[in-house]
C-alpha cells in the first residue's frame, strides 16, 4: 500500500484542482480525503488478526475485502448514511472518488510476483500487472503529492482573494 | 423517526453484506488463482507446499545466511536463496519456488528497510490525522443524532 499521507494529499490535490475547473463544492474535498482512507481500514488486521476471528467464530474470515472494491463501496455506503439526505448522494460520490484514487495509487506499488491483489473483488478475481513504480516505504510519492497539494492549494487561495 | 429506522435497517443490511464478503473471501481467496498472497500464506501455514511450487510471501528478515536470508513468514522460518541483501528487521517480499526443508529459490526479492517502515507508519498517521482535521473543518458530527452536517459558518 502507498502511505496514507500520499493518498490523502493526492485526493486533496486532484479534487481541489477539479473544483477550480468544474466549480465543485469544496466542502466535499475533505469527504474525498476520508474516502481515500477507507480501504486502509483493512489494517484492523494488525489489531485483531483474521485467525483470531476465525477461531472465535468458527468460520473463514479475511479483512481483505475492506481493501477491495466491494468492501470499500459498502463502507462508503455506510458512511454516506450519516450525512443529511440532501448531502448524501454527493458525499457518496466524493467518498468513491477517494476510494478509486486509493486503488489507482496502490496499483503502482512494487510486488515481487508482478501483479496487484484482486482489487475488483467481488466483481472479479482478476490480478492485473503491477506498475512496479515504488515501495510503500519510499518517501518520494509523498514528496510529489505534497508538492502538488501545495501548488493547488496556493492557486486556490489566490483565486479566493 | 421513520428516517432513522430506515437508516438503521440500511446500515444493518450493508454490514451483513460486508460480513458475507469477509467470510466468502476467507474461504475462497486461499484457493489457487484467487489471491496469490493469501494462497501462499495458507499453503505455508498448513505445511501444504509441494516441491517446486511457486509462492509469493511477505516475511521479516531474521538474519543473513551464506547465500541468502532467513525469514519468518506465515509462522514459519524459511531460508531464501537470493543475492539480495537485507538486514534483520527488514520486511521482504519473495517470489520463488519452494523446496523441501523450507528453502525458497527466489526469482525476485523486494526489500523494505526497517527504518523506512517506521517512516511509512509515521507519515500514515499524519495522513490519517490530516484527513480527519480537514473533514472536521468543514463538517460537524452531531453525535446525539448520529449525523454529519456542514458547519454553519460555511453556508
Amino acid at each position: 500500500m502507498t502511505d496514507l499521507l500520499t493518498h490523502v494529499l493526492a485526493v486533496f490535490a486532484g479534487l481541489t484542482a477539479a473544483s477550480l475547473v468544474f466549480n465543485l463544492d469544496d466542502r466535499y474535498v475533505p469527504v474525498g480525503m476520508v474516502g481515500a482512507v477507507v480501504p486502509d481500514l483493512a489494517k484492523l488486521r494488525l489489531v485483531i488478526g483474521a485467525g483470531t476471528i476465525e477461531a472465535v467464530l468458527g468460520v473463514p474470515f479475511s479483512w481483505a475485502p475492506i481493501h477491495r472494491l466491494g468492501g470499500a463501496v459498502v463502507l462508503c455506503g455506510i458512511a454516506a448514511l450519516f450525512f443529511r439526505p440532501e448531502d448524501r448522494s454527493r458525499a457518496m460520490r466524493f467518498l468513491l472518488v477517494g476510494v478509486g484514487s486509493h486503488f489507482v495509487l496502490d496499483a503502482g506499488v512494487k510486488r515481487a510476483n508482478g501483479v496487484i491483489p484482486p482489487y475488483f473483488y467481488p466483481l472479479s478475481w482478476w490480478q492485473p500487472p503491477s506498475a512496479d513504480l515504488y515501495l510503500s516505504s519510499d518517501p518520494w510519492p509523498a514528496t510529489v503529492a505534497l508538492a502538488l497539494a501545495g501548488a493547488v492549494w496556493s492557486i486556490d487561495r489566490h483565486r479566493s482573494e | 423517526m421513520i428516517g432513522a429506522i430506515r437508516r438503521l435497517l440500511a446500515t444493518i443490511l450493508l454490514l451483513v453484506a460486508l460480513a458475507a464478503m469477509t467470510i466468502h473471501y476467507g474461504a475462497v481467496a486461499v484457493q489457487p488463482g484467487h489471491d496469490a498472497l493469501q494462497t501462499s500464506a495458507r499453503t505455508l501455514a498448513t505445511d501444504g507446499e509441494r516441491p517446486g511450487e511457486r509462492l509469493y510471501i511477505w516475511g521479516e528478515v531474521l538474519d543473513e545466511t551464506d547465500g541468502g536470508l532467513r525469514i519468518l513468514a506465515a509462522g514459519r522460518t524459511l531460508t531464501v536463496r537470493t543475492d539480495t541483501a537485507a538486514s534483520p528487521g527488514d520486511v521482504v517480499q519473495v517470489y520463488g519456488s519452494i523446496h523441501s526443508g523450507g528453502t525458497i529459490t527466489a526469482e525476485r526479492v523486494i526489500v523494505s528497510e526497517r527504518e523506512r517502515l517506521r517512516y511509512l507508519y509515521a507519515v500514515s498517521v499524519v495522513g490519517l490525522l490530516l484527513a480527519i482535521a480537514a473533514f472536521l473543518r468543514k463538517w460537524e458530527v452531531r453525535w446525539y443524532r448520529l449525523r454529519v452536517a456542514p458547519r454553519s459558518d460555511d453556508d
